[in-house]
């Protein structure tokens, strides 16, 4: 064949190349959108909205605030390679004053618009300018003259574009078929701006045409899709794209990059201030951890959104040391890099980025967070009393009747029928008693379940204790009062100890107003519930309006309690350092000689057999070391209420209601056994923060099988008879052969022969199994599916791995050195994990291995309906301090939950100690 | 054309019941010499060998080498219909896609037959080598049963060890760790299905995943002895001889050595 004698290679004519570049740039409507928002960003507007016209298809219509477009711009708007953003393209590197800030700088975006569609209109005004300029460009991008004019509009720009992609068939046509889709990809980068540009509002509308009915003219309807308020922090903007509940799952987080960018500069940095910062799911530690689907990670590198895979992979990695279920975290993360360690100008659509030594940020990001999950602590939604006081009413009624909830163990009689008004009743006489004796009613010293007598003598034991008759109430709240004026003596009533009682008062006065304001208000709180927080100031003559959000904390006993000559039964809910007594011991107690008439003596239903009083001496001696620590879990408290706030968007009543209760692990080793509720939980009190938990005893007790039985089982290898060829896809072939330590780790072995085609090279030459079959420990034989299985696994988050492979091989903490044993991650938590490499990679378990180990370890697991003894529901609890990750069952379910917060109730007026027991009783049998 | 006539039907079921557990599909080879099965287990760990020889049975004729691909669990459930007492035919075409199966009560009172669907199964046959095993051990099925369903009480792998004193047999586990060893009967005087007899050139120990060894007990009913062959780094060879007419032979190779690592 001969060559053609006219040349075959010419220049594209101008025009085209125009079309062809335009085409690239804008490929759907969501990047039609993008860089019109982008362009309003830039102008630094405040807010922005965008219409969208007949979802889109006829009209996109962008409105910011921001600086308008100068007059000597605009005929140059729609030209191509021109921008305002740009002036050398060193600039986009550069870290220095003129480097880029803009998230626009290629000068295509309005250019390649207007190419597409059925051209652009503006309107624009600066801020000299008395009156706005409209401007009309055609698909060329050249000024329309006679449609220019003059238009109202305050400073900001207008941003129309007409009928896009009317310039390319194929693509509108696309678009109008797929206009659904289009309209999600696009509402999903929507949210990303929406989260990431704080301090923008942003407002999504869609317009559409409503037919004008009877001759009358078509009417537009505009329906707001996303609204973003004014916001100053990234939590404003997260709450209000995707809702309260999704930030409560959520924690801030913030890593510093200063020193991997100065290693990777080789020592020289110069500029700090870079990291990553924004917020990231709660470990999975308790039901507050929010995980979520992919498309909740939200990244942006110095304010422009964009996806990091390998940072979403950093994560993920770190995350599967935490978490069994499979979820994702969810993610919003700021990432600041100076200019030129990164690169956005790969797409047209600035999605993707490249950061030098990209490597050395995900690990130190995956280490960071390994930290950061490891070292957090249980958070639990705070069973709150105040939410709860209004439910629980009808359910009081119904507990006249019916106990709400079964005794405790079975095995004590219940005294008696549980009562309403199941707290003892202090008969008038007590009352009048107590007044004239100027007792306090709220103590801060009390030592809870401590018998206070308060000018009764010993032995006739008054108890004022919780009481729900109106009257009791009304003198209740005096006796406060009068306390709170008459700054009264003596907290701590206890007639042989006036003594001591008299020095301790002295100390006492100090904190007594500030203590006293805070009961009031907090008790006043209670009685209010839905009026919140703000009411303080309402009512009470001392209230000062330091309190705190969440409770003050001053612990008093609210009740004083009978003062048997004998430990007596305590109405203990709450505070008692309870004793919990052999139920012999409670049942010789329990139906008690008592002062009091002897329905009042019982506690609603379960709570009144479980609860023995210790002695008054005993509780004496306590009520000194409590007063330290009442003070120091005020703080505590406080501080916690402060992060409460944080978290609280103003105004946000939703969130403050979802109050957290935090539990640390070591607060395991620390915990009151209380009882045994149903034959299932555990009540336990935990002494830090005094709060009441209920506990899963098949959960706890399996988790720490779980845990122990990861670490010590002995995964065998098993040598096969034959060689089982396998017929794998390249790519996981090629996964085998690059992670092949990780395989053999996980007890696979594979032999390789080059002669085979392609995808059959590979052959199993050993499987891992583990239990024999014979001994209840059901027998697991792992088999070829499982190195599918696990290809999955290192593919998905894999190629980076290589490096870290030998992590977690050498470290057998049970020492068999068997191979298998890595088969499951190393419990060594995230720091021991570390390799010479500075990588942090957990084993990749097979999913196989970990269903097998929890099912084990239930089975093996004390069972609910087993009655335990204290020291066994004592010993089960205590366990849980060692475990790396108490939370949650294997299989994923909650280990314990929040009852209620005891200092609170403590604080409380007998109103809400009356009424905590039904709800208390209610979340337990739900529970159950 | 393909029939084998057994009078003693229960072989038949015991066979099965040795081998539905370990071997999920498997080919029956015929050919004049008899019946042959080769079959692996789905993760390709253990290989199970049955030979019935033609003479073993009361008729048989097998005009050409055929093979009938059956699943262990079918064909398993239909044995089941079969009394221990009857007598058992097997027929099949030379390329039948059927297994005609022939039950007959001893006294003659009840014949039933059913027909099995066949599968096409591409087994790779695997020629085993032979090997002078170093150690031979023949004892009693039953107290080889035992001794494996003792052990896996606390473990899951078993060192078989054999020297002069005996074989040995020891677990090491959660709870705790458990020896059995059986004395060689050499020289007492016993019923010979009772009888300990070692065959030792030298001493071997070997350790092996209990849940196979446990599979294999399974056919502790085909026979009262079992023999068990081993050699270092070979597996080991566990073999239930059929009265009169063959075996059943049961590879697994041993747990890779734990100084490798």
């Amino acid at each position: 064949m001969s060559a053609p004698p006219t040349p075959s290679i010419t220049k594209i004519g101008t025009d085209s190349v125009r079309q062809i570049v335009a085409g690239q740039v804008v490929v759907d409507l969501a990047g039609a959108v993008k860089e019109l928002l982008e362009n309003a960003l830039d102008s630094g507007a405040k807010s922005i909205k965008i219409n969208l016209h007949n979802q889109g298809l006829d009209m996109i219509e962008v409105i910011d605030d921001g600086s308008g477009v100068p007059p000597s711009d605009r005929p140059l708007l729609c030209e191509k390679h021109a921008t305002s953003k740009l002036q050398n393209f060193d600039d986009l590197y550069s870290d220095g004053a003129e480097g880029l800030t803009t998230l626009g700088f290629r000068g295509e975006a309005l250019f390649s618009l207007a190419q597409l569609s059925d051209g652009m209109i503006f309107m624009t005004k600066v801020k000299e300018e008395a009156i706005g300029q409209r401007v009309e460009f055609g698909r060329d991008g050249i000024v329309i003259p006679e449609k220019t004019g003059k238009v109202a509009r305050s400073t900001g720009t207008t941003a129309q574009v007409l009928h896009l992609f009317a310039a390319l068939p194929v693509r509108r046509v696309d678009l109008q078929r797929r206009i659904k889709s289009q309209r999600v990809k696009l509402f999903r980068m929507l949210q990303a701006y929406a989260i990431t540009c704080v301090g923008v509002k942003l407002a999504v509308c869609d317009v559409k045409v409503v037919k004008g009915k009877n001759g009358k003219p078509d009417n537009t309807k505009s329906e707001t899709k996303l609204n973003t308020g004014k916001s100053t922090r990234v939590q404003q903007t997260v709450t209000s794209v995707l809702g309260t509940k999704f930030l409560s799952g959520m924690c801030e987080f913030e890593l510093s990059l200063d020193d991997a960018i100065k290693k990777a500069r080789g020592g020289i940095s110069g500029m700090s201030g870079f990291g990553v910062k924004g917020l990231i799911s709660r470990a999975p530690t308790g039901e507050l951890s929010i995980s979520a689907a992919r498309d909740l990670q939200f990244f942006s590198v110095n304010g422009r959104p964009v996806d990091i895979p390998n940072f979403t992979k950093a994560i993920s990695d770190a995350w599967r040391n935490f978490d069994s279920t499979g979820k994702k975290p969810a993610v919003v993360l700021d990432v600041k890099l100076p200019n030129s360690m990164f690169d956005v100008n790969l797409s047209p659509d600035k999605r993707e980025v490249f950061m030098a030594d990209e490597a050395a940020f995900c690990d130190v990001l995956r280490q960071k967070l390994v930290e950061f999950w490891g070292g957090s602590d249980g958070r639990f939604v705070s069973n709150e009393v105040e939410e709860m006081s209004m439910k629980a009413k009808p359910a009081l009624s119904m507990s006249k009747s019916k106990p709400a909830a079964r005794p405790l163990a079975k095995r004590v009689p219940d005294p008696m029928p549980p009562k309403r008004k199941a707290p003892p009743t202090p008969s008038e006489e007590d009352l009048e008693q107590e007044q004239e004796a100027t007792a306090p009613k709220k103590r801060k010293e009390a030592p809870s379940g401590e018998v206070t007598q308060r000018g009764v003598q010993p032995g006739a034991a008054s108890i004022p204790a919780p009481k729900a008759s109106q009257e009791d109430l009304q003198a209740w709240r005096k006796v406060a009062k009068d306390f709170n004026k008459k700054d009264s003596n003596s907290m701590e009533g206890e007639g042989e100890e006036e003594e001591e009682e008299e020095k301790e008062k002295e100390e006492k006065g100090k904190d007594k107003s500030s203590l006293t304001s805070q009961f009031l208000a907090f008790k006043q709180k209670v009685k209010n519930p839905s009026a919140g927080k703000d009411n303080d100031d309402d009512e009470d003559e001392d209230d000062d309006d330091e309190l705190p959000k969440t409770k003050p904390t001053p612990k008093p006993t609210p009740k004083p309690i009978q003062k048997a000559p004998a430990p007596a039964t305590a109405p203990a809910r709450t505070s008692l350092p309870a004793h919990t007594a052999p139920p012999t011991q409670t049942q010789s107690q329990s139906p008690p000689k008592p002062p009091t008439p002897p329905k009042d003596t019982t506690f609603a239903s379960f709570s009144s057999t479980d609860f023995v009083i210790s002695s008054s001496q005993l509780a004496i001696r306590q009520s000194k070391d409590r007063k330290k620590m009442l003070q120091s879990i005020q703080k505590t408290n406080s501080q916690e209420a402060a992060e409460n706030d944080f978290e609280c968007e103003p105004g946000d009543r939703a969130k403050a209601n979802n109050k957290v209760a935090q539990l640390q692990k070591r607060d395991f080793g620390d915990m009151e056994i209380i009882g045994q509720f149903n034959l299932g939980f555990i009540l336990a009190k935990d002494n830090r923060n005094q709060n009441l938990w209920i506990l899963d005893q098949h959960g706890c007790d399996e988790k720490f099988n779980f845990e122990r039985m990861i670490t010590s089982t002995v995964i065998h290898e098993q040598r096969l008879i034959a060689p089982l060829s396998l017929e794998l896809s390249p790519s996981e072939e090629d996964c085998v052969l690059e992670n092949m330590e990780m395989f053999e780790a996980n007890g696979f072995r594979f032999s390789y022969d080059e002669t085979k085609p392609p995808r059959q090279r590979l052959a199993l030459t050993a499987l891992p199994h583990s239990g024999s079959g014979g001994d209840g420990k059901r027998a697991v034989q792992f088999g070829p599916d499982d190195v599918g299985a696990l290809c999955n696994l290192l593919g998905a988050h894999g190629a980076s791995s290589v490096a870290g492979l030998t992590a977690g091989t050498g470290t057998g903490a049970d020492g068999s050195g068997m191979f298998g044993n890595n088969a499951v991650r190393r419990h060594a938590g995230g720091t021991s994990a570390t390799q010479t490499q500075g990588k942090v990679q957990a084993i990749v378990r097979l999913p196989k291995a970990v269903a097998m180990f929890a099912s084990r370890s239930c089975r093996h697991s004390i069972m609910i309906g087993t009655a335990l003894s204290v020291s066994q529901m004592s010993s089960i609890v205590t366990k849980l301090v060692d475990l790396e990750q108490p939370w949650n069952c294997p299989h994923g379910r909650p280990t314990l939950k929040h009852v209620s917060r005891l200092l609170d109730t403590l604080l409380d007026d007998e109103e809400v100690l009356q009424e905590i027991w039904t709800p208390t009783g209610e979340s337990l049998s739900q529970l159950s | 054309m393909f029939e084998a006539r057994l009078t003693n039907g229960s072989i038949l079921k015991k066979l099965l019941e040795a081998l539905k557990d370990l071997v999920t599909d498997a080919n029956i080879d015929c050919s004049e010499e008899g019946l042959s099965i080769q079959a692996m287990d789905s993760s390709h760990v253990s290989l199970c060998a049955v030979a019935l020889r033609s003479d073993g049975f009361d008729h048989f004729r097998c005009d050409r080498n055929i093979s009938l691909g059956f699943n262990s669990q079918n064909l398993g459930k239909i044995l089941k219909c079969a009394d221990n007492t009857d007598m058992i035919t097997l027929k099949a075409e030379d390329s039948a896609d059927n297994l005609t199966l022939m039950f007959e009560s001893k006294n003659q009172d009840r014949i039933s037959d059913f027909e099995l669907k066949l599968m096409d199964i591409d087994a790779d046959h695997l020629g085993i080598p032979d090997t002078e095993y170093k150690t031979t051990i023949r004892m009693p099925s039953n107290e080889f049963k035992r001794i494996i369903t003792d052990l896996q009480v606390l473990g899951d792998t078993c060192t078989i060890a054999v020297t002069k004193e005996g074989v040995r047999f020891s677990v090491t586990g959660d709870l705790g760790t458990g020896n059995v060893l059986v004395r060689s009967t050499n020289g007492v005087d016993k019923e010979e299905e009772e009888a300990v007899v070692i065959d030792m050139e030298e001493p071997v120990e070997l350790t092996f995943a209990l849940r196979y060894l446990n599979f294999f007990t399974k056919a502790t009913n085909l026979g009262p002895s079992v023999v068990i062959s081993m050699s270092p780094d070979v597996p080991v060879v566990v073999e239930y001889p059929i009265e009169q007419i063959g075996h059943i032979k049961y590879y697994l190779a041993p747990k890779i050595d734990d100084a490798e690592e």
